[in-house]
């Protein structure tokens, strides 16, 4: 396997001039995030799972200027570092809450902008993002009207505004990738997960800093197993192994859904893995299985199945056969276990480890981030 | 127009946070889009409206609330008016496009200081089926969570166009199905969002203002018959009525080549591995790796035979090409494959794949909702 990609890889890789940027962005997703995108998930803010899964290193009322009240308004900034399945990377989020007294009041509040300081006078755009890993819909300096507006957005006769706090999540990020000539790139995986400072600014002067800490300094050593997801789809193969590997496709089965029949309690997933190797004999050998999971599971087990007796491009039916199983146990992006018993067909059973073929993940739906993948090919 | 709405209200009662959102788990695509998540790429300021595969149909200037409207008690103080063009942009699927609107303010109405729209309130209707849209900032996406819906946020001052004249003070949105309403698995979403039907636009605290007809996809575009080849195609792939046999396809993105500049678009690579058997009826897998650029929609690989290999074994294989396979992407659930086998004595012959059910790369689905749906569970049998 190794021997049939990485000599044609690199050698295209040097003859292949840089594109322009951004040629063609319809096959590839935001290449400038500065966390993995594996990591990502969306808090749902009556939760908290920020509380839960993160460390909070920031809780203070900041003030913003209400022309609704005509005075300066409190409004809770917290700030948490949730940790990722990858070594030494994590997700910064931002909370603002707007106290229960002023919740039935229309109110604009003005976002700061945010600039991540990662060495003095060293300033890098950022952006406070309504969802994980997307563009961003504009430039960065656009981005300093951004209002939060504490109204409801149906009309009053028909709903009533729910009473309490109101809060807003969103999470740090970098900005838009815009032209390089406007704008330097945002921070790489490195810097956001190291200290920094970041400046919110409302106007040239009238601005705070919070110091970010570090990753590595915020949350433990140990860190949430990757959950099983389409992520993992790709081509696989065993640490020390020549010409054959495991091929994995994680899919969702659609659910027999109806109008408005909430579909959370019936959506699984299916992973189909196949193994493509040699017998005792050095006869090729591929063994295939599938198994459904539910989503958030970090361990699958697999019956394995042999086919024979086929006929190429047959109706004819083939004769099959469980021999073993495989169970995969997902770490992070890069590593899954993989547990076999083969012993039906005599290849008895083994703890072994999956990786990646490079840093090849699924164009469009990649796990790691560039700085991870980029390290993989050296 | 009581009843009209209170129908949508009674739905939202009737439905639960957005399940996704809840479960607290990894971030998951959203299921409910109306149109193929394969069809609009990002950022939308790249999209090209002026193409063949997009239609203007609404064009006019309208009156929209601006930024510091909820500190005056006149209706009128803090209006402005904004140019309004509203697109359809045909994806490859057949019968399927995304809505498009593009929102700009006439010279005389720019001012830094209060260039920010306040988008307008949506609704949208078949007949008396009323379903709410949200205009997003980026396709594919959640929107507004569910529970912070009637915090209104992040939808105006964002200018698409930055700073380049004369796209200044231009933002541009897809218009999406309700948060609300999609993560409930609305199974029939792109039919409507697919057909005729009336889009009334409402200001806050206020009745709508302004009624838009948005003519059918059908009426508007013939299918485009290929599809760039890309990671949603990526998964298992099977010839109907061959048994017992198929193919696994992986489509990644070629190895980063240590640049530090992270914009640089990049090769895709295309893994093929087919699963089937010899002229005698033994065990044969062939594979093959191929490079292609971005866009295309065809990619030639060459076929590989092993042999001689040990079960996990470190000492290598003997290797021979035997034939190639030219993938042609048709659409999200059609591949073609155009394959050489002679000298395995199998032939030449061209193929069409399809998928293994409705299955696509979890999270990362190419086809719409009810696209896949309907793979499944045929209209008729709903």
């Amino acid at each position: 396997m190794n021997n049939l990609l990485r000599a044609p890889f690199l050698i295209s890789l040097v003859l292949i001039q840089a594109s322009p940027a951004l040629a063609d962005p319809a096959l590839i997703t935001n290449p400038h995030l500065p966390y993995p995108p594996g990591c990502a998930w969306i808090p749902d803010p009556p939760d908290y799972g920020l509380e839960r899964l993160g460390v909070k290193f920031y809780d203070q009322e900041i003030q913003f200027y209400s022309a609704q009240l005509g005075d300066k308004t409190p409004l809770r900034l917290r700030a948490f570092r949730a940790p990722c399945s990858e070594p030494n990377r994590s997700l910064i989020w931002l909370e603002f809450i707007l106290a229960a007294q002023y919740g039935n009041t229309d109110l604009e509040i003005q976002l700061p902008t945010v600039v991540g300081e990662v060495a003095p006078h060293h300033r890098k755009g950022m952006s406070l993002a309504v969802e994980p890993n997307g563009w961003g819909s504009g430039g960065w300096v656009d981005r300093e009207g951004r209002i939060l507006l504490s109204r409801q957005q149906a009309t009053t006769w028909y709903y009533g505004r729910p009473p309490g706090e109101r809060r807003w999540v969103f999470l740090l990020d970098n900005g838009p990738p815009f032209p390089e000539e406007y704008f330097e790139n945002g921070l790489t995986p490195t810097e956001y997960n190291s200290a920094f400072k970041l400046v919110l600014r409302y106007n040239p002067y009238d601005f705070f800093s919070i110091d970010i800490p570090a990753t590595r300094d915020l949350l433990p050593a140990t860190r949430p197993p990757m959950p099983l997801s389409g992520r993992l789809s790709g081509n696989w193969v065993i640490a020390g192994t020549a010409d054959q590997g495991v091929l994995l496709s994680v899919s969702e089965l659609i659910p027999r859904a109806v109008f408005l029949a909430p579909f959370r309690d019936v959506r699984r997933m299916v992973m189909f893995l196949a193994h493509y190797t040699f017998d005792e004999s050095g006869n090729m050998l591929w063994l295939t299985g599938a198994a459904e999971f539910d989503p958030g599971a970090t361990e699958i087990t697999i019956p394995i199945e042999l086919v024979t007796n086929g006929e190429f491009r047959s109706t004819k039916r083939a004769e099959r056969e469980v021999i073993g199983s495989v169970t995969l146990r997902s770490r992070s992006c890069n590593d899954l276990g993989f547990e076999y018993d083969y012993s039906g067909i005599g290849l008895g059973s083994e703890r072994r480890q999956l990786q990646r073929l490079f840093s090849m993940e699924t164009a469009g739906y990649n796990c790691r981030d560039y700085e991870d993948r980029l390290a993989a090919t050296q | 127009m009581m009843r009209y709405t209170s129908r949508i209200f009674a739905t939202l009662f009737l439905t639960t946070q957005a399940p996704f959102l809840a479960a607290g788990a990894y971030y998951t695509s959203n299921p409910g889009s109306p149109y193929p998540p394969s069809c609009i790429t990002l950022p939308l300021r790249d999209l090209d409206l002026t193409s063949d595969n997009a239609v203007m149909f609404f064009s006019e200037r309208i009156w929209l609330e601006t930024a510091q409207k909820v500190e005056s008690s006149d209706p009128f103080a803090n209006r402005g008016e904004a140019r309004m063009d509203l697109y359809r942009v045909a994806c490859a699927e057949p019968n399927r496009s995304v809505v498009v609107a593009e929102f700009s303010l006439p010279p005389e109405w720019v001012d830094p200081r209060k260039s920010q729209l306040v988008l307008p309130w949506l609704t949208g209707s078949t007949g008396m089926d009323p379903f709410p849209l949200v205009f997003k900032p980026e396709a594919n996406s959640w929107g507004q969570p569910p529970s912070q819906f009637f915090l209104y946020k992040a939808t105006f001052g964002d200018y698409t166009g930055g700073w380049d004249d004369p796209r200044r003070f231009t933002w541009r949105y897809v218009l999406d199905v309700h948060p609300q309403w999609s993560s409930n698995g609305w199974s029939n979403a792109a039919s409507y969002y697919n057909g005729f039907f009336g889009l009334e636009l409402q200001r806050s605290n206020e009745f709508p203002f302004l009624a838009i007809g948005v003519p059918a996809t059908a009426n508007l575009f013939e299918p485009t018959g290929s599809l760039p080849l890309s990671g949603r195609l990526s998964g298992n792939w099977i010839e109907a009525g061959s048994h017992d046999q198929g193919f696994l396809i992986s489509f990644s993105g070629a190895p980063p080549d240590g640049s530090i500049d992270v914009l640089q678009d990049t090769d895709l690579v295309v893994f093929l591995s087919w699963f089937t058997y010899d002229v005698h009826g033994e065990l044969l897998w062939l594979t093959g790796a191929a490079r292609f650029t971005p866009g295309s929609s065809e990619a030639l690989v060459p076929l590989e035979r092993v042999e001689g290999g040990a079960f996990l074994g470190a000492a290598p294989a003997e290797r021979a090409t035997v034939g190639s396979a030219r993938l042609r992407a048709i659409e999200c659930n059609r591949l073609e494959v155009e394959y050489q086998l002679d000298s395995l004595g199998l032939g030449s012959d061209v193929m069409r794949l399809e998928r293994l059910y409705a299955l696509e790369i979890a999270d990362f689905p190419c086809r719409d909702f009810e696209a896949q749906y309907n793979s499944i569970f045929p209209p008729q049998a709903h």
